[in-house]
């Protein structure tokens, strides 16, 4: 975690790069990082942008240059100490998710491929406690991880030129929620009610990087009734767990 | 008052609404948007005195088609699309007047690849997470998240003061079919071999018709990284960034590109060269430049950002009334350029025509 380099994307936006696995210790330790730079709100700051194992300050180019930037990151990282695992008090969000059938078409499949039953997937996959390591590819998709390694399947070989939101996806070693309608090529095992991206909402973003999240498995008659509580009241339709 | 100023006849190949961009939400995933040339973007606003974040519409490719609802002033910039207003061509890269019932339309050309319309007041459409701008593939901002279409009203906000006309003299970004583009080494270019980044800054590259506001897809010498391996770890992808995925053909993203991507980096565009972007059509032929940071940061400081005063001049027009035969002219010159008197466009009673031969009576 010590060792890090600092790198240009472009001449607005500079990176700084950890080890380069996937690992919940690196991200932890990024997104306290994140959220330091974000609290100290420089005038220059356009976003700071935390992925697996980098994060990257986007700066307007127009008020500041790259090596003031630099200094800028170094100075914080130097002043950070890096903890060991950054675990007090946080926040755990349960996901309700109706899983196989219609809402999740390729629950079977994944079953098969991985010499599984499909109730074997769905106990897997809702007793893990999965880190939110950024979100990315459309507003409010959260890449989740560490999935169970009894359940790694790879992508569809054709992607879906439409995947509903609030699909619940597996690819490879990750798992995530798609928050819009939009194309994709995870395998789909279940859906979720709840929005991920709902600009009605004051919060339109009610995951986001650094969160844990658990699933939890509902029936389609508690599917839809949490669907209708969703769009006739202000509900988010899940928990969340302050947990010390 | 109705604000509406434009009817839709045709949203064309492509026609979103775009300002300069949705900032500070990368991190949620929610990508940046606005123009795609952001130069003729920010002239068109410049020229109409407004906000240089006012909406405006992007035009790609052409063919869209407008009828226009109330008395506007508007200005045309970026590639030249051949716009008409009612079947009469128009000049670009200045203010124009337009009156209601005018059809302001625009074909097509195989030189650079979109218009900005400027309006005066700015479009007037509800701002998502700070930005009008379209996304089209998250459904936000612009006109209900989407291209227009046959019908769809836009609306702008009204402007009651008197504004000068103005026209641009400045460095005009049309597009062209021989681009290069100046490169700022990527985070991954060491996932590539010192011959192959040498070869990748050495050939051109074609545009494919692979492309949209999100990216565009290149074709040429093949790019292959030393392992073979083109997945990296998911990291951010800035405008301008150069990924090359495992087909070994690169793509440059655009302003509407995804937050974070999965291919390593070879290079990105750097600020200088990213309106640039915006003008490739297909089948343009593009060479990359390789330079430093403090390259790129000089050339951005040098430009002033792309626009400045002095590129502006106020429009002399020259009126005349002239009666032939019991009927009325009116009859109005506009200068097109302040170096020449032999381009300029004339309108007759408002309506632009077209001049076939100048005989200089003037002197």
């Amino acid at each position: 975690m010590n060792s890090f380099l600092i790198k240009n994307i472009g001449d607005r936006s500079i990176s700084v790069y950890f080890e380069n696995i996937i690992s919940p210790e690196i991200n932890l330790n990024i997104h306290e990082i994140v959220e330091r730079i974000n609290k100290d709100k420089q005038s220059w700051l356009v976003d700071v942008v935390p992925t697996y194992n980098s994060f990257s300050v986007v700066f307007d180019i127009n008020l500041i240059q790259s090596q003031e930037v630099r200094n800028y990151i170094s100075e914080v990282l130097i002043s950070k100490k890096f903890q060991e695992l950054v675990n007090e008090n946080q926040t755990i969000i349960n996901i309700p998710v109706k899983y196989g059938g219609e809402e999740g078409p390729d629950l079977e499949d994944v079953a098969n491929y991985c010499n599984l039953s499909s109730d074997e997937i769905v106990k897997i996959h809702s007793s893990t406690l999965y880190l939110v390591y950024m979100t990315g590819f459309s507003p409010g998709f959260p890449y989740l991880g560490e999935l169970d390694k009894r359940i790694h399947c790879p992508r569809l070989k054709k992607p879906r030129t439409r995947v509903f939101s609030g699909s619940v996806g597996l690819a490879g070693s990750q798992t995530g929620i798609y928050s819009i309608d939009s194309p994709g090529g995870w395998r789909i095992i279940g859906k979720t009610p709840m929005k991920l991206f709902d600009l009605k909402k004051k919060n339109p973003f009610p995951v986001i990087p650094g969160m844990k999240v658990k699933f939890f498995s509902v029936d389609l008659k508690e599917y839809k009734n949490l669907e209708k509580q969703i769009i006739e009241e202000n509900f988010l339709g899940f928990e969340i767990n302050n947990v010390k | 008052m109705s604000n509406k100023c434009f009817q839709v006849l045709d949203g064309g190949f492509l026609t979103t609404i775009q300002d300069l961009g949705r900032f500070g939400y990368a991190s949620r995933g929610v990508s940046k948007s606005g123009p795609s040339d952001l130069n003729s973007f920010k002239v068109a606003n410049f020229l109409l005195q407004n906000d240089l974040n006012s909406l405006a519409l992007e035009i790609s490719y052409g063919l869209a088609k407008f009828l226009v609802l109330r008395p506007i002033t508007i200005s045309i910039t970026g590639a030249n699309l051949n716009p008409l207003l009612n079947g009469n061509k128009i000049p670009m890269w200045r203010t124009l007047n337009l009156k209601k019932n005018d059809v302001l339309s625009f074909g097509s050309s195989n030189i650079g690849f979109r218009s900005y319309v400027g309006v005066s007041g700015g479009i007037d459409v509800p701002l998502v997470l700070g930005s009008g701008s379209t996304h089209l593939a998250s459904g936000i901002g612009g006109f209900l998240g989407k291209s227009l279409k046959k019908d769809d009203l836009i609306s702008s906000y009204p402007v009651t003061e008197k504004k000068k006309m103005l026209m641009y003299l400045g460095e005009k970004n049309e597009g062209s079919k021989n681009i290069t583009l100046r490169v700022i080494p990527g985070p991954q270019e060491d996932h590539f071999s010192s011959d192959v980044v040498d070869t990748f800054y050495s050939e051109t590259f074609k545009s494919t018709e692979k492309l949209d506001r999100i990216g565009i897809a290149l074709d040429g010498t093949e790019i292959p990284t030393k392992t073979g391996n083109h997945d990296i770890i998911s990291d951010f992808t800035p405008e301008g960034s150069i990924q090359v995925p495992g087909n070994g053909k690169p793509l440059i993203l655009l302003s509407d590109c995804q937050t974070t991507g999965g291919y390593p980096k070879i290079g990105v565009v750097a600020s200088i060269d990213l309106p640039k972007l915006g003008q490739i059509g297909t089948k343009d032929s593009i060479k990359f430049e390789k330079i430093t940071i403090e390259e790129a940061e000089k050339l951005y400081r040098i430009s002033n950002g792309g626009i400045s005063e002095n590129d502006i001049s106020e429009i002399v027009i020259k009126e005349y009334s002239i009666d032939i035969i019991d009927s009325k002219y009116d009859v109005k010159l506009y200068k097109n350029s302040e170096e020449t008197f032999e381009d300029f466009s004339v309108t007759v009673n408002g309506e632009y025509i077209e001049i076939e031969e100048v005989i200089d009576y003037f002197h």
